[in-house]
């Protein structure tokens, strides 16, 4: 078939879309990490007996006071 | 399936298919040499994508607040409506000798005066005009015109002291239906970019006649259905699309004024009502079409689509025809896919508002975008045949008159080079793309408050404003190759 006797030719070209491959590619690594992080952290939340909301600090909030002796 | 995960792999799908997109030839309607460039065509599709990722970053430092939300407007100077009669005067003229070419003269297209000034001078010189100096159309239209003058004259006659003081009023308009919105629109340009791109009479000057007719009648029923104004926002299809590259310029007439602005001030407050969305993808995936069906992939692939219409009976033209719809087709079908994964990609920082909120709330994005695809497909078209208005305005019959004493005038094929050529599509590819990224991140940081969540939701545009512009330059390189 004509069509496959130009793949060459088309790979040649598909360089013209690494960069948005390259960045697509990039996003979905960075959600399905962060999707994985989720999870984890959910998972550690649930073995402490607390929930993630409980347990985590909130971002940017500040360290808690040393516990008195 | 969580859907963040469904999402993730949607895009990719969705991203991974236009990257399968094999390369094509510039445009049907390009008439470009070659390029004469120092480093190989693709490094210009990285460039661009590092320029727009460096815009990106330099967004996020440096625009932390909304800038655009609320035009920032200058009066300039008083244009009363006399501009209205005058430019009305002038679109009917022009549709008038448009009309009498195309039923009267010559069948041969290229000394016709009505395929080169619908195709050109209307269809993409109205389009940078709108974009550089507003919206032309609006005080162009024939059929605004004709209708507004009827008005006019109808509402002299029933005054009192009129000639026809006993008849009553005009009935008023019929109230427009919300859910119709810009549909008609859609139906109008992607009508016509189907007799553009897929139609083997496309160039026939009577049938151009004949459609222009058609659609005038058809813009006066609707105007007297559902009134001029209304009609004219909503439901004339070129009103539309040239109203909307209007929303870009620096100009705007209003309330009996010229108004100066910033460009692009005007698209944040786009009105978005149902089918805008999809008449900017049908705007996006048409240019795309054009240029891809030039291509080698496309003169591959349409033998064999077409052998398939002929096994169901259709015959080798009607073949053709149905084969090049469905690329069409496809091709609209790839501009908002696109589009939607950037909003599908937002919503997974914004799970309060719906896919099809944001979708509305980004619209606006998609102009410039839009903008610089039809420009940079077209400038070879209206540099080099836009010259031909020049003679075919003396000879518009193509019957050898010579009614302003231009009819020997030729085309200069050397006024800019097929090099200079490739510098401005790239450069007005780059420039529709960096505003379509300005303009999300302004919207971003109005919607979202919170600058981290803005600059996030923005990576998945940023990736659709990255592969718009690949496929862009990818087009557009292979008739320069």
């Amino acid at each position: 078939m004509t069509v496959y006797a130009h793949v060459g030719h088309w790979l040649v070209s598909m360089v013209y879309a690494a960069p948005a491959l390259l960045l697509a590619g990039a996003l979905i690594v960075s959600t399905i990490r962060q999707k994985r992080r989720d999870a984890e952290r959910r998972a550690a939340a649930a073995e402490a007996g607390g929930s993630p909301a409980a347990t985590a600090p909130a971002p940017g909030a500040p360290e808690p006071p040393p516990a008195a002796d | 399936m969580p859907p963040l995960r469904r999402s993730g792999r949607i895009a990719a799908l969705a991203l991974f298919a236009l990257a399968a997109l094999p390369p094509a030839s510039a445009s049907a309607h390009g008439l470009v040499g070659k390029a004469d460039l120092p480093v190989p065509m693709w490094l210009f599709a990285w460039a661009a994508a590092v320029v727009l990722i460096v815009s990106f970053a330099a967004l996020g430092l440096l625009w932390p607040s909304p800038r655009l939300q609320r035009p920032r407007e200058r009066r300039l100077f008083r244009l009363g409506p006399w501009v209205d009669v005058v430019g009305g005067a002038l679109g009917i003229g022009l549709f008038v000798a448009l009309v009498v070419s195309g039923l009267a003269g010559t069948e041969i297209p290229t000394a016709n005066f009505a395929p080169t000034f619908v195709y050109v001078a209307f269809w993409v010189g109205l389009t940078v005009g709108s974009a550089l100096f507003g919206d032309l159309f609006r005080v162009l239209s024939p059929w605004r015109a004709l209708a507004r003058a009827t008005a006019w004259a109808a509402a002299r006659l029933r005054r009192p002291g009129g000639a026809d003081e006993s008849a009553g009023a005009l009935p008023e308009p019929l109230a427009y239906p919300r859910w119709l919105g810009h549909w008609p629109a859609v139906v109008t340009i992607a009508a016509f970019a189907w007799l553009e791109l897929v139609s083997v009479n496309r160039d026939d000057p009577r049938l151009l006649a004949l459609l222009a007719l058609g659609y005038a009648a058809l813009q006066l029923i609707a105007m007297s259905v559902w009134g001029i104004e209304t009609w004219s926002r909503r439901g004339d299809g070129f009103a539309v699309f040239f109203g909307l590259f209007a929303k870009a310029a620096p100009l705007v007439r209003r309330d009996g004024a010229l108004w100066l602005r910033r460009p692009l001030d005007g698209l944040p407050s786009m009105e978005v009502v149902p089918g805008t969305v999809a008449l900017l993808c049908t705007m996006i995936g048409s240019t795309t079409f054009d240029g891809l069906s030039g291509g080698p992939l496309w003169t591959d692939l349409s033998p064999h689509l077409q052998s398939v219409f002929e096994d169901l009976g259709f015959g080798p033209t009607a073949a053709g025809e149905a084969s090049f719809t469905i690329g069409l087709l496809g091709c609209l079908l790839l501009a908002g896919l696109v589009y939607r994964i950037g909003v599908v990609g937002m919503r997974m920082v914004d799970r309060d508002r719906s896919v099809g909120e944001l979708a509305r709330a980004f619209a606006h994005t998609l102009v410039p975008i839009a903008l610089a695809y039809a420009v940079a497909h077209y400038a070879s078209l209206l540099i080099y045949q836009g010259q031909a208005l020049g003679y075919l305005v003396s000879d518009p019959l193509g019957d050898g008159s010579d009614l302003l004493g231009t009819a020997s005038w030729t085309i200069d094929y050397t006024v800019i080079s097929a090099t200079g050529i490739w510098y401005l599509q790239v450069f007005v590819i780059v420039l529709g793309h960096i505003a379509a990224l300005v303009l999300a991140h302004d919207r971003a940081v109005a919607l979202f408050r919170d600058g981290r969540a803005a600059l996030r939701s923005q990576l998945w545009m940023l990736a659709v404003m990255v592969a718009f512009t690949c496929l862009a330059l990818w087009l557009i390189s292979a008739a320069n190759a």
